[in-house]
């Protein structure tokens, strides 16, 4: 064999034993073999995916491996894992460090970051203790979402009870509202009953007075005679007192059922009322809808929509329906909102119902009209502007007086003849009634006597 | 017939027993001397130096097949990260050892066994026992030695390769660097996984040597026969060889129980 082979054999063998060390070189300088290092250690009461060589990174950076797991002598230990870590990185762990173990992945394999310490804690020293923080198992998240369904299930039942009791607590609210009333009712009725016998008896001993006023004089018996009547008419009449206190007990007392129902029944009132304006609104549209136009005209009910301004004002003029007119100035009344919308003023409710009072003197089947007036602007926004004051206006007496079929608006632009300003012209609006004057005698006849 | 089956058996069970003699009187003779040197030097150029390009261009391809493999698998899971640590832990623990020994067994084990084969029927090896050489120790001992030598080292080469095929592989999908890819693969690699596979491979050498060099000598049948001993060679060897890992993995799984995890 000649020497050029057996050099050959030589760099065969070498090179070949070369890359095996490479090989090792490339697995020893990984596992920090050829640099300096340091050992710490961590507790840890969970340690699933960690083994001798596992990575340990310090802030995500390659920093060393575990080189061993002390297991604990009891149950409910923790178990100690040691770890080697590059010299350099010395400085960043420091005693309030602390050791997770966590994992790449899904798939990836389980590693343990080291977390930097803070700039004020001294260096761990070789051999030091960290914290350890347990790893996260997936078994674990799962019977954690499983405990979190169990519990949002408990309480969806919990919540569920609590609703039927609700309902059960409304259905006997209901109930003893129901029965409130009916006694209210009997109550009411009851002392009706009574007042009706009261003055009946009342009236009985008027008559029996007169009667024995006319004959005092015709003896002894026929005054003992009244003397028993008016006795018995006075029991009857604290009867009905007791009966009257009794009810009026019953509606004001401290019971707490029948607070309550004064409660609900103002807030009933307060929806009706609601209801009320929206039956008025909803009436409205109903006049000027053509298919029930008629039946709303044989009612006597009317639709100024089909006036003009000059028949209207014509009607103003005209001694069968007896108008009377209260004049209200804008100034008074209205407000503009910071977003330009036209509103009532605070105290505006107050000078509706006092004009209002004075208009209610008079029969309730008298139609109310209220005329709109505004003197800004050119005739399409003053008749806008007068409109919007009239529909205010009668929204709030719709609302405030329930005199919901007995209204309508009327925008009448500037001019107002018989306006308090002396001018011809109002910058308001006026509560216009219209009265029939055969009534309005009657009323006048009744009132004088 | 229970005679021609006894005959059989017995046949089968003292030829089981020559060559497991033949085997250890060769694993004995590695360690008397005189050691043949030269040739065993001559055997080493022969079975690993001209096996070179063999292993390396096989490790090679194999390699780049493994990383396409690798990355299509790895995928699915997002996991492409992984297919330079995952391919290197493959090749290193088993496929590069397995590889090798295969394709050793193959060039190597037909060549002894055809080598030795030839020099039994044209009686050469008698002629060696007639000038005072013992054969056997100038023979087998030296292939043997020269197959345990090299195996590792081609073995060391095939991984080389291999890893050098993945990087050309990964780097034409990711553009993935020399040295990242390098160290990526080194990531998971522990001692236990690079030296029991690369060592193991001795005793892949041993058996393939061995049973080349025991079907050789014991050639029979002229050239007929020296063709029936090389094909017997490879497949013999290499079934020995495929079980001989079985036992070696369980052996080093038994001695490393963290590569076993």
């Amino acid at each position: 064999m000649g020497s050029p082979r057996l050099a050959l054999v030589g760099a065969f063998v070498i090179g070949g034993l070369l890359l095996f060390a490479v090989g090792l070189f490339m697995i020893g300088d990984r596992r920090l073999l050829f640099s300096e290092q340091f050992e710490i250690e961590a507790d840890f009461g969970n340690v699933a995916g960690v083994e001798i060589s596992t990575a340990v990174r310090l802030s995500g950076m390659p920093a060393g491996e575990v080189i061993g797991i002390e297991i604990p002598d009891a149950p409910g230990g923790r178990f100690v894992v040691r770890m080697r870590v590059r010299e350099d990185l010395h400085s960043l762990v420091r005693t309030d460090s602390e050791a997770a173990i966590l994992s790449d992945g899904l798939l990836g394999s389980a590693f343990i970051q080291l977390r930097a310490g803070s700039e004020t804690a001294p260096l761990i020293p070789a051999g030091g203790a960290l914290r350890g923080v347990d790893a996260v198992e997936i078994a674990d998240l799962i019977a954690e979402g499983r405990e979190t369904f169990r519990i949002a299930a408990d309480q969806m039942v919990q919540m569920r009870a609590d609703l039927s009791e609700t309902f059960v607590g409304f259905e006997e609210t209901i109930s003893s509202t129901t029965r409130l009333v009916d006694g209210i009712g009997n109550d009411v009725q009851r002392v009706t009953g009574a007042s009706a016998s009261l003055v009946d008896e009342t009236r009985g001993m008027v008559a029996e007075v007169r009667r024995v006023m006319g004959t005092v004089t015709s003896g002894q018996d026929a005054v003992e005679s009244v003397l028993r009547e008016t006795e018995g008419t006075m029991r009857a009449v604290r009867q009905s007192a007791e009966h009257v206190e009794d009810a009026i007990a019953r509606f004001t007392g401290p019971d707490s059922a029948t607070q309550r129902l004064l409660v609900e029944a103002g807030d009933v009132m307060g929806r009706a009322r609601e209801a009320m304006a929206d039956v008025a609104d909803n009436t409205e549209a109903l006049k000027r809808n053509w298919l029930f136009r008629g039946f709303f005209s044989e009612r006597g009910f009317y639709n100024l929509d089909e006036l003009t301004i000059d028949e209207y004002r014509t009607l103003l003029g005209d001694d069968r329906y007896a108008p009377l007119r209260i004049w209200l100035a804008a100034d008074r009344l209205f407000e503009t909102d910071p977003g330009g919308g036209l509103s009532l003023r605070d105290d505006a409710g107050r000078r509706i119902e006092e004009a209002m009072g004075e208009l209610l003197q008079y029969p309730r089947n008298s139609p109310v009209v209220v005329e709109g007036y505004a003197t800004q602007g050119e005739i399409g926004r003053r008749m806008l502007d007068a409109l919007a004051r009239a529909e205010l206006v009668q929204r709030y007496v719709v609302r405030a007086f329930r005199h919901a079929s007995g209204t309508a608006t009327m925008a009448l632009g500037a001019e107002a003849a018989e306006s308090p300003s002396g001018d011809g012209r109002w910058d308001g609006v006026a509560l216009t009634l219209f009265a029939d004057p055969e009534q309005l005698a009657r009323s006048g006849a009744a009132a004088a006597q | 017939m229970s005679g021609f089956v006894r005959e059989v058996v017995v046949t089968r069970l003292a030829r089981g027993g020559h060559a497991m003699t033949f085997a250890g009187r060769a694993l004995r003779d590695i360690f008397r001397p005189p050691f043949e040197l030269k040739e065993t030097a001559r055997q080493v150029y022969e079975l690993g130096w001209r096996s070179l390009p063999l292993i390396a261009a096989a490790g090679y391809a194999v390699g780049i097949v493994m990383s396409m493999h690798t990355r299509a698998s790895l995928e699915r899971f997002g996991a492409e990260a992984l297919v330079p640590a995952g391919l290197a832990l493959a090749l290193v623990r088993e496929t590069g050892p397995l590889v090798c020994g295969l394709l050793l067994s193959g060039r190597v084990g037909a060549g002894v066994g055809a080598e030795l084969g030839a020099m039994k029927v044209t009686e050469q090896i008698d002629a060696l026992e007639a000038v005072a050489v013992d054969s056997f120790k100038f023979l087998v001992v030296t292939r043997v030695v020269a197959c345990m030598i090299a195996m590792p080292i081609l073995t060391a080469v095939m991984n080389f390769m291999g890893m050098l095929g993945g990087w050309t592989a990964e780097s034409a999908v990711s553009g993935m660097g020399f040295e990242a890819y390098f160290r990526a693969a080194f990531s998971l690699l522990q001692f236990s996984d690079y030296v029991p596979g690369t060592l193991k491979t001795m005793v892949f050498g041993f058996i393939i040597a061995v049973t080349a060099s025991y079907l050789g000598v014991h050639t029979s049948g002229g050239t007929q026969g020296v063709g029936y001993a090389a094909t017997r060679s490879v497949v013999t060897a290499s079934i020995l060889m495929i079980a001989a890992n079985v036992v070696l993995v369980r052996l080093i799984f038994f001695i490393f129980p963290e590569m076993a995890e």
